[in-house]
């Protein structure tokens, strides 16, 4: 039973937990260290701009001496302020070219369009060093899924670790022309290798996906500030612009992940990458064998038998308790009975097969208790 | 009109201020140290394996005579229920005198590797609503429901009506497919045995990152913008935190409940038409006719209204209502709204069927 909890002292939400004293932001940190390698493809960022830097520059400084994760929450901040930045950046040009055409009576919507244009056709996250910032944005969803996938490294073990650099990359590595276990590991190899290829392929297609969805974004950016322009609304800081372009990243996004087509491109990421997984831990299992050591499927097995004998207790310890309180019952009756019988007169006690405490031989006690059934109750 | 109000040396002073706040927050942050949660005080009454039945103390002098068990989902930890003062659902729930019970799950390890859904459904709960009933010395008791625990619910009392009283079920989905439902949508094509032989246990971070994809934009960048406006303020900024350390603390599921909950309830969407199987029992909300309280939120972007409205087209219950929260999925629980609103609307629902 777990230890009694007051309000006092609430710090830990389950004392006997295996995370008794679990650390959250260690968790989070984790979490924050896989934003950093979402990167995969992505350049690491370059500030642009002096505002930027100043932050940069200050940083540098100051996360020296802090620890390590609350380092890590606070680059995750700033990371975020780059994306705030980028947007500054972009629209602190045009915010300049558009008062000026305004002044001088031109229209300011082609400004806008122009600014709109160049940001589309950047998107990709290829060219404008300015632009990058606002990519990492759009990688958010992308990221997401790259940390679920360095969530699924493999063990240490890893047969196929090789292959998961360069598709294909690995074929070489086995020894050829020897026959038995080595053909039949090379041939393991190359289903992994195929299985990895498989995932790759699905992983740009999806992120090809995600790049329309950039796109969209920036489209819909455009629309929204048109329309705001034509009600004589307006935007009144940059952070109107910032939660403006939000709002249209996650219209977009929601957009098309509600279509069938994403569904079904986004099980197929995940399907491959599970069947990649469960091959590697096919090959780690039979090493496993090969050594005599427990295996995943030995282990399994272990552990769906403890599952049913937890459910045998449980059946067992049901039934133990209907029965208690069966005898109960039946003694209550009992002793109902007796009382009866004794009162009508011409009743002679029955001998009772349990030893008789003596308490209960005591004048006037006509109903003896049976000592065995007072631990059913 | 042009609608760019904005001068460039507005710019300029809003990115300094902004940089300015960022920098300043670093203080605020180091300062805030260990983070508090769970603020109600309560007793274990019972437990099994790694659950552990809570009794929260009571805060007035009178307590309704009928509890309230609450069952949270698997899915993230129940303190959400009771974050901190002024910000729990429980403490409401306590201060209107209700006497409320908790399921607490733990966190499920290897062990609990083949724990199915009937384990949860008419093993653990069922013992937990026996527990209370025989401790209480009550036929029926109330059962309060939160999102998946919501589900749970509508199943448990599907099977096992004679023992629940009145049923409240909050952000709970029923209906599977609906137009908007986003988490449905992503976890349709996915092969969840494939998933549940690779991984065993479905892994809390994997559930936890499914969430924060839902809405990235908002959840992975937006949110910690809006972070830097309240850095200044060490009590809002340990709000924000609390929020935090609850949406990072996330329990592995058990492989094979998962694989039923996918598959049966999101894949197949079995639940409205009374096709879920559960310990070889079929669950049948028609047979649900006890009264029944369905608690929405209008901004839900886990579990769509329209989800937990399906229910009153499911359930056989003649006494059926809705009420709709003015807010999203966890903004019930924590939201200033919510404490004005739900405890108050909850308890004259369980007074009005005592």
């Amino acid at each position: 039973m777990a230890r009694s909890r007051t309000g006092g002292n609430p710090k830990v939400d389950n004392p006997e937990s295996p995370r008794s004293g679990f650390d959250w932001v260690e968790a989070q940190k984790r979490y924050l260290d896989a934003l950093a390698a979402l990167g995969g493809g992505l350049e690491p960022w370059q500030s642009i701009n002096p505002w930027q830097q100043a932050l940069d520059h200050w940083w540098q400084d100051v996360k020296k001496t802090m620890p390590d994760r609350d380092r890590a929450f606070f680059d995750h901040l700033l990371q975020q302020s780059r994306v705030f930045h980028g947007l500054a950046d972009q629209f602190g040009k045009s915010l300049g070219a558009m008062s000026s055409t305004q002044e001088a009576g031109q229209n300011w919507e082609s400004t806008l369009r122009d600014q709109i244009e160049g940001m589309k056709s950047r998107a990709a996250g290829t060219g404008d060093p300015a632009l990058r910032g606002l990519v990492t944005a759009w990688q958010l969803p992308l990221d997401t899924w790259q940390r679920t996938q360095s969530f699924l490294s493999l063990l240490p073990g890893d047969p196929l670790s090789a292959l998961k650099q360069e598709p294909g990359a690995g074929l070489n590595i086995s020894p050829i022309g020897v026959p038995g276990y080595t053909k039949k590991l090379r041939e393991q190899i190359h289903g992994g290798a195929q299985l990895w290829d498989d995932y790759r392929r699905n992983l740009q297609e999806y992120q090809a996906g995600l790049a329309t969805v950039a796109a969209d974004a920036v489209q819909r950016l455009q629309e929204r500030i048109l329309v705001l322009g034509s009600s004589g609304k307006s935007l009144g800081s940059l952070r109107d612009i910032y939660d403006l372009w939000i709002d249209c990243n996650e219209a977009a996004y929601a957009e098309h992940v509600l279509t069938e087509e994403y569904a079904r491109r986004f099980g197929r990421l995940v399907n491959s990458l599970m069947a990649f997984k469960r091959h590697c831990q096919e090959l780690i299992e039979e090493a496993l064998a090969a050594m005599n050591m427990p295996t995943r499927q030995g282990m399994n097995s272990v552990r769906r038998h403890q599952q049913e004998m937890r459910r045998e207790l449980n059946v067992a310890a049901a039934q133990g308790q209907a029965n208690a309180e069966s005898i109960r019952r039946l003694r209550d009756e009992l002793d109902v009975l007796r009382r009866e019988l004794s009162g009508a007169g011409g009743f002679e006690e029955v001998p009772h097969t349990a030893p008789r405490p003596a308490e209960n031989s005591s004048a006037g006690e006509t109903a003896p208790k049976d000592p065995l059934l007072k631990g059913g109750q | 009109m042009n609608p760019f109000a904005i001068q460039p040396d507005a710019v300029v002073r809003e990115i300094l201020e902004f940089n300015a706040k960022l920098a300043q927050g670093l203080n605020t942050l180091g300062r805030l140290g260990e983070l508090e949660v769970g603020i109600s005080a309560r007793d274990p009454v019972y437990a099994e394996d790694k659950l552990v039945l809570y009794r929260y103390r009571a805060r007035t002098e009178r307590q309704s005579p009928v509890p309230i068990l609450i069952i949270y989902a698997l899915v993230n930890r129940p303190y959400m229920a009771d974050l901190q003062e002024g910000r729990s659902l429980i403490q409401g729930l306590l201060d209107a005198g209700l006497d409320i019970y908790l399921i607490d799950w733990g966190y499920p390890d290897s062990a609990d590797r083949y724990l199915t859904l009937d384990d949860y459904i008419n093993g653990y709960i069922d013992r937990c609503v026996d527990a209370i009933r025989k401790q209480r010395t009550l036929e029926k008791i109330n059962v309060l429901g939160i999102c998946q625990g919501g589900t749970f619910s509508l199943c448990y009392t599907a099977l096992h009506q004679e023992k629940v009283k009145n049923l409240i079920t909050t952000v709970t989905p029923v209906d599977f497919h609906t137009k908007n439902d986003l988490l449905s949508h992503l976890a349709r094509h996915i092969d969840v045995d494939s998933c549940v032989d690779a991984f065993g246990n479905m892994p809390g971070e994997v559930l936890n990152w499914t969430f924060l994809s839902l809405r990235p934009f908002r959840l992975l960048g937006q949110k910690y913008m809006d972070l830097v406006d309240i850095l200044d303020d060490a009590e809002k900024a340990a709000n924000f935190m609390r929020m935090e350390k609850w949406i990072f603390d996330s329990p592995d599921q058990a492989g094979e409940a998962y694989r039923q909950f996918i598959r049966q309830f999101y894949q197949e969407n079995r639940l409205v038409k009374a096709a879920v199987v559960i310990g070889g029992r079929t669950v049948d909300l028609q047979a649900v006719t006890i009264p029944l309280l369905n608690i929405y939120a209008r901004d839900d972007h886990v579990v769509p209204p329209d989800s937990s409205r399906a229910l009153a087209g499911c359930i056989g219950s003649t006494d059926y209502q809705e009420l709709e929260f003015p807010g999203g999925h966890i903004g019930i629980y924590v939201s200033g709204k919510s404490r004005q609103m739900l405890p108050p609307a909850i308890s004259k629902w369980i007074n009005d069927h005592a």
